[in-house]
């Protein structure tokens, strides 16, 4: 029995984590690393290098992939998923997805034309919990859904907006970017969200509200909500910020008539709440990568391409968006350091609005941002609907 | 095989498990089970997968574990330390309710509380069905390992076992940590734990709550009693906790809570006047004990039913367990668990010979009276409802309870209980054995456009009294505290105080809104005349606006329905029953007098154990007949509807005052009148 040949192509930043993960299952007999591409070598590779996508598909066929795992800014996506499915390889691509519904359109095609696997790298859709929440919902523990919410209250400093060129970009010359809050950092919630309320596919939500504002000096949004509908009528609210005061674990709140349900989805962990019971569930998870390298022997995807339709949906609604609108000084404040949160380290000082102290550590907070996010998610409002301070005109 | 002996202290576990070989193969460990079985339903690349992560590894499936089946018999087992108890019994329902959605029968097997025989009772239930629910289980976690490696599929109740199989525990941590923070709230500092079975997680668990309040409240203390799990352990600890002198005691269990109750009842101790009782589960039977059972609830059933879904999900390919699944419990206040009893003496038996007695009492009476005026505290949490007024360092008069625990059919409504005199006697009672659905003070009427506000049954004209699903509800909109006007004619020394102001909203048995009420108490200390050695007191001062906002009313009371004499309903005062009451008023001493009499006051003059004190209730406006019992209970209020209905026209309004004195001893009806002509609304204080 040989082992797949899985291939890493961008090695840097967060394709280490893939590296690892290569590395953990050809411990466990799984797989085998095959090659390394980045257009910078890497000091130690683990593997043969090459410095292009290009460079591995036109080496001798000996030493063609089965698998790729594309760790590459998002408007290279299409391109290299592309030539690597044609090449006969199956994919596995970290989200977002692509730069546009358009590309992820060509995508699904090209998926579809060659047979190959197109896996995104979600990953929560491996979580255990996702399933179990589908089916606390499937039995009716919290009644008749009423709303499905997202809320990210989450923190980046002025480090993260300039850790690479396209950072914090919309596009770059004529390409799209979208490097926002809604579509990159708490892109997991956004999916997530729509996932366990049935929205899938590019043709499962019937419109989108976007309500983008930005604190940062950047091109992108940090604080936004959106509103958005299944067209099977489902309701979906997010309030997501980048701004927030301190840090907390982002959740997905499915709210019933009989309770409701939160996800915790970076933990796997779920807190049903109702009339009966309050209750609080841990999970494991399925890595995407172990379960794209069982789905070539024939078991279900968990995050296949075309599944990740209705988050492209909203995608395209922040992209084709007016550009976010600064938020007024007198709602921000800038720290100068960050505060992780409860037992998450030494906790930053809140400067003054006029102080905008230096240091990659400084971060903008939006005043009571975190209160306003969760009033977005459970109400399916937009900040403006709600008449939230910094969108009232004065 | 013993595999306990596997795992050496500190080492590295040599013998592979089931769970290990399926984690490399990535298959559920039903599907090793089937393949090791040699079952031919698993595909044969996963088989192939399975097998050599079997040899990888050196899995040997145990004898026990080769001998099982699975998904032949569509059954699995329960297995519990106890069926009598009825926690164990509602677990077995929701299990049996879960397992019966998705076509499985559930057996029962009962270890009896004997830890020798555990592992082979469980074993046996397995040779019989597909998996297992293992509940409490009192094995040590060595033996728990071994046990769960042969029987798996299984899920744990009540018990964590680092991973080797789904579990599903009660937070019985922060069960213990509600109860105790009631009790501190309601004053108690001495308490007693009445402790469960030694080898019980679930016990020490608890324990790990008690230290936490420990370690919350410096002067709190938690005394430990050993008791057992059921109602006898209970029963027999009642002298033991009397000699704690504790006043509350938390019990392991409901059980145990019922057995003390029972215990304390027989040796004439009252609960909650003189110890609080509280237990842990919310069994059934909680609700209906006498008082009904302060407690912490834990959907036992819910356990079960969720229980069953995370075997169901073991079972099941296609399907992920959760590793841990936590319940928090909720505390269910109620009759059980009261406010401190004001001084530290307990009166066990009478003492007719009372000097000794009143010896202690003096002590009580505070020898420096207050004189800073009394202040309401309004809690800021959505979960604390008790209003409390307090005098000075601590002194407390009112407690204000919204009545959202009184039970439905006695018309639920925001009271005043208990109230105070200055030296800490309550005249007020609750919910007494005469009449259970008197509580304190508050606006009690038994006719509201055919709704009852009082309580209980309902007159009917040559029917009698008859229960009718009539009882409307008092709700509270808002609490409030403003500080007084300072208009009143303010005598010497008179301090203004603070208003707790509310806003009630009456409705219907069916929900609808009838009436809005808007409610001002004020509370103030007596101005002492310079030079008199009469005890200080307090004044109480409560005025209710009745607005028709949502119809017109018409107030009726068994008198206009047919019962002459019977025209009760109005603010109505409850009198705790004592050794003796005297009655006085304008017309009079006695009962009779005052019943029915529009005398601007009435006073009753108790004796309880040697002490004496006065309630005098002026009207300070508008004169109603009074209604008015002491000879049956002790208990008044003017009286809205005497002998014919009070109409109120949509839009309009009715006025209902009454001005209390509080005072620490007998007043004689010279002095009554006089005190009450000055508490008048033209009078001088």
């Amino acid at each position: 029995m040989s082992l797949p040949k899985v291939a890493v192509v961008g090695v840097h930043g967060h394709g280490g984590s893939h590296l690892r993960t290569v590395a953990d299952l050809e411990a466990r007999g799984l797989a085998r690393l095959s090659a390394v591409v980045d257009p910078r070598e890497p000091d130690d590779a683990p593997a043969p290098w090459f410095a292009s996508l290009g460079d591995l598909l036109s080496a001798d066929t000996g030493t063609l992939p089965d698998v790729v795992v594309l760790s590459t800014p998002i408007h290279t996506h299409l391109p290299l998923a592309r030539a690597a499915m044609e090449a006969g390889i199956d994919v596995l691509l970290e989200k977002p997805t692509t730069a546009s519904l358009a590309e992820h359109a060509e995508l699904v095609a090209v998926a579809e034309r060659t047979g190959r696997l197109c896996q995104v790298g979600f990953q929560t859709f491996g979580s255990h919990a996702l399933p179990a929440v589908v089916d606390m919902i499937a039995r009716g523990e919290v009644g008749q859904v009423t709303g499905i919410g997202a809320v990210g209250t989450w923190v980046r400093t002025a480090a993260y907006w300039a850790r690479s060129p396209w950072a914090g970009r919309r596009r770059m010359g004529d390409r799209a970017v979208v490097d926002g809050a809604v579509t990159n950092p708490l892109a997991h919630a956004v999916a997530t969200a729509l996932w366990v309320g049935g929205a899938r596919t590019s043709t499962d939500l019937a419109y989108v509200n976007t309500d983008l504002w930005r604190a940062n000096p950047i091109e992108a949004d940090d604080t936004s909500s959106l509103r958005t509908v299944g067209t099977d009528g489902t309701r979906y609210g997010f309030g997501l910020t980048l701004c927030a005061a301190i840090r907390t674990p982002a959740r997905v709140i499915v709210q019933g008539t009989a309770g409701e349900i939160e996800l915790e989805y970076e933990h796997d962990l779920v807190r049903l709440r109702t009339g009966r019971v309050v209750a609080e569930k841990q999970y494991g998870r399925t890595g995407l990568l172990e379960n794209l390298l069982r789905a070539r022997t024939g078991e279900r995807l968990l995050c296949d391409a075309r599944d990740t339709g209705a988050f492209m949906q909203v995608l395209e609604a922040v992209r084709t968006a007016a550009d976010p609108t600064p938020i007024g000084d007198e709602f921000v404040d800038w720290a100068d350091g960050v505060d992780t949160g409860p037992g998450g380290g030494p906790r930053g000082k809140i400067a003054g609005t006029q102080g905008n102290p230096e240091g990659d550590a400084r971060h903008p907070v939006v005043r009571d941002v975190a209160e306003w996010c969760e009033r977005a998610a459970r109400e399916q409002r937009t900040f403006t609907e709600l008449g939230a301070p910094w969108t009232v005109e004065k | 095989m013993v595999s306990g002996n596997a795992r050496g202290a500190g080492q590295r576990r040599v013998t592979a498990t089931i769970g290990d070989v399926a984690l490399v193969a990535g298959v559920s460990r039903a599907t090793v089970s089937r393949v090791m079985n040699g079952r031919s339903t698993v595909d044969a690349t996963i088989a192939e997968r399975v097998r050599e992560a079997a040899a990888g590894l050196s899995y040997r499936p145990s004898n026990a574990a080769r001998s099982l089946a699975l998904g032949r018999t569509q059954t699995v087992a329960l297995v519990v330390p106890d069926l009598g108890n009825p926690v164990f019994q509602q677990i077995l329902r929701g299990v049996m309710d879960g397992a019966a959605e998705d076509g499985y029968r559930v057996l029962v097997a009962d270890t009896v509380e004997d830890d020798q025989q555990e592992g082979a009772i469980a074993l046996e239930a397995r040779m019989r069905c597909d998996a297992l629910v293992l509940v409490s289980p009192r094995i040590g976690d060595a033996e728990l390992s071994a046990l769960i490696a042969d029987v798996e599929p299984v899920v744990l109740v009540n018990r964590e076992t680092g991973g080797a199989a789904p579990s599903l525990v009660v937070d019985y941590e922060d069960a213990a940590l509600q109860v105790v923070e009631h009790l501190v709230s309601l004053g108690h500092r001495r308490m007693v734990y009445l402790g469960g079975p030694v080898r019980s997680a679930s016990d020490e668990l608890r324990r790990a709550g008690l230290d936490r309040a420990r370690k919350r409240h410096a002067d709190l203390e938690i005394l430990d009693l050993p008791a057992g799990p059921d109602i006898q352990a209970g029963h027999a600890a009642a002298p033991a906790v009397l000699a704690t002198r504790a006043t509350a005691a938390v019990a392991f269990n409901d059980l145990v809570a019922f057995g003390l109750l029972a215990g304390l009842n027989e040796a004439g101790v009252a609960v909650p006047a003189d110890i609080s009782v509280a237990g842990f589960d919310d069994i059934e039977l909680s609700r209906y004990a006498t008082p009904a059972l302060t407690t912490v609830a834990v959907p036992q059933a819910e356990l079960g039913r969720h229980a069953w879904r995370e075997l169901h999900a073991v079972i099941d390919d296609d399907a992920h367990p959760a590793s841990s699944a936590r319940f928090t419990p909720s505390l269910e206040v109620r009759g059980s668990t009261g406010p401190v009893p004001q001084g530290t003496e307990r009166v066990h038996v009478t003492d007719d010979d009372g000097v000794g007695v009143r010896d202690v009492q003096r002590e009580e009476i505070p020898t420096v009276p207050p004189t800073a005026a009394p202040t309401w505290s309004v809690p800021a949490g959505p979960d604390a409802d008790t209003v409390v007024l307090t005098c000075g360092d601590g002194l407390e008069l009112v407690r204000r309870d919204a009545g959202d625990r009184m039970p439905k059919v006695h018309a639920r409504r925001p009271y005043l209980h208990p109230v105070h005199t200055l030296a800490g006697v309550p005249l007020t009672d609750v919910s007494p054995v005469d009449h259970r659905h008197h509580y304190g003070v508050g606006i009690a009427v038994p006719d509201v456009n055919g709704t009852s506000h009082w309580g209980g049954r309902t007159f009917i004209e040559d029917v009698g009294p008859t229960l009718l699903k009539n009882h409307g509800r008092q709700t509270s909109e808002g609490v409030r505290v403003e500080a007084a006007p300072t208009s009143r004619p303010a005598g010497a020394g008179a301090e203004a105080g603070e208003v707790l102001v509310e806003e009630v909203l009456w409705s219907d048995e069916h929900g609808d809104p009838q009436l809005r009420e808007e409610r001002r108490v004020t509370a103030r200390l007596l101005p002492q005349t310079p030079g008199s050695a009469a005890a200080p007191g307090w004044v109480l001062d409560w005025r209710s606006t009745l607005h028709a906002d949502h119809g017109p009313l018409e107030i009726r009371s068994p008198a206009t329905n047919g019962r002459p004499g019977a025209g009760y309903g109005g603010l109505f005062w409850r009198l705790p029953l004592a050794e003796s009451t005297r009655v006085l008023s304008a017309s009079g001493t006695g009962e009779n007098q005052a019943h029915g009499s529009t005398s601007p006051w009435v006073a009753f003059v108790q004796q309880q154990g040697g002490r004496s004190t006065t309630l005098l209730l002026v009207q300070p406006s508008q004169v109603r007949p009074w209604f008015l019992r002491s000879a049956e209970y002790p208990g008044a209020c003017p009286a809205l509807a005497w002998d014919s209905p009070l109409l109120v026209p949509e839009g309009g309004s009715v006025q209902l005052d009454l001005v209390a004195v509080l005072l620490d001893s007998a007043l004689t009806s010279s002095a009554a009148a006089a005190l009450a002509a000055d508490l008048t609304d033209g009078g001088r204080r």
